[in-house]
């Protein structure tokens, strides 16, 4: 009952903080120079994400291993390229699974 | 700013005339990008089953939360016997970004109608949130927009439910043998390379990621917000003061 309790709050606050936005706009826009800075969100958020997993310095980052990075490098290229998701997981998979099994895991 | 391009599951440019083929294009496009994520979710799964909570209880977290990180978190702090104030207030700081989230939606969401808004917004973590305002900033067509979102990301929430119920049923067996950290950053490269269109954003993701690096040792995750925050504020700075010209923008 507590951890639904706790589940329950974690989610209603998280609700709060993905609706605050969207349901106070209403049918107003944002200032100019808000909406232009929103625009960096969705790179400076995923990019932030990817750098916390790759530093050693957290405590929840990633353990850094050649396959990894050849992968990321492969994935990177193929996203770059060919924008598309399927493709740079598949992509990146496959060097990865290939530079494991030569040793390089 | 040059266009980003947003494509489906088959490569090909999402875009429909109709609202349904949209939300299924939504959905097509929605799917591997969720199971890019499968690793994490199976994680998830495994750590609840190997807590001392119920695993009823566990997985509800998968649909109360809907995000991954707190929700692990949460569990977590919850069997290590953590007070419940400390446990939903660690949670709540770990899901500071989707404030980022919310702001950047409510300008596609304006005119959305309300039951949209409460759907749409409890629908979004960072996946649907990179793929929907990718497809909305690709589109004049709001309705298209919504209805593109509405499908991937309700593909996403299913498909995140059943995987982290796969993950507390095999997980603590399955999970080993998934390069897990390698799918999850995979799946965060191909859903930000299409978001960097130019140089501002190419800044914002830069700085971002070189802030990251240090400021992962924040407490509570702090970490990915706070870079976040510095790199939309440099970004926003340097796009303010002209110190970066769009690639898009004709030379004097």
């Amino acid at each position: 009952m507590t951890a639904f309790f706790a589940l329950g709050a974690i989610g209603l606050i998280g609700m709060a903080y993905k609706s605050v936005f969207v349901l106070a706009a209403g049918s107003r826009a944002f200032p100019p120079r808000l909406d232009r800075a929103l625009r960096f969100a969705s790179p400076a958020m995923l990019a932030a994400m990817i750098g916390s997993m790759l530093s050693p310095l957290g405590r929840g980052g990633a353990q850094i291993t050649p396959a990894m990075l050849l992968a990321l490098l492969a994935g990177g290229l193929v996203a770059h390229r060919k924008r598309s998701i399927g493709w740079t997981l598949s992509s990146g998979l496959t060097v990865f699974w290939l530079v494991s099994m030569l040793g390089f895991g | 700013m040059t266009a980003t391009t947003i494509q489906t599951a088959e490569g090909q440019p999402a875009s429909a005339s109709l609202p349904r083929n949209v939300l299924l294009a939504g959905a097509r496009t929605g799917l591997p990008v969720i199971l890019g994520f499968a690793p994490f979710a199976l994680f998830i799964g495994a750590t609840v089953a190997e807590s001392s909570m119920n695993n009823v209880a566990g997985w509800a977290g998968s649909w109360l939360i809907f995000t991954g990180t707190a929700h692990v978190v949460a569990i977590q702090l919850l069997d290590a016997g953590a007070a419940l104030t400390i446990v939903v207030g660690t949670a709540a700081i770990v899901n500071l970004r989707l404030l980022v989230y919310s702001a950047g939606m409510a300008t596609p969401w304006r005119s959305a109608p309300t039951w949209f808004k409460i759907l749409g917004a409890y629908l979004l973590v960072d996946p649907t949130f990179a793929v929907g305002s990718h497809y909305a900033e690709q589109t004049s067509d709001e309705t298209a927009a919504r209805a593109f979102y509405l499908g991937a990301a309700a593909a996403m929430w299913a498909c995140w439910l059943t995987l982290v119920g796969v993950g507390v049923a095999i997980g603590p067996t399955v999970a080993p043998l998934l390069p897990g950290d390698t799918v999850i950053l995979l799946a965060l490269v191909a859903l930000v390379v299409p978001a960097i269109g130019d140089r501002t954003t190419r800044t914002a993701a830069a700085v971002a990621v070189l802030v990251a690096l240090p400021a992962s040792v924040l407490p509570m995750s702090l970490g990915p917000f706070v870079a976040g925050a510095v790199g939309i504020a440099v970004a926003s700075t340097l796009d303010r003061d002209g110190a970066i010209a769009d690639d898009a923008e004709p030379a004097p």
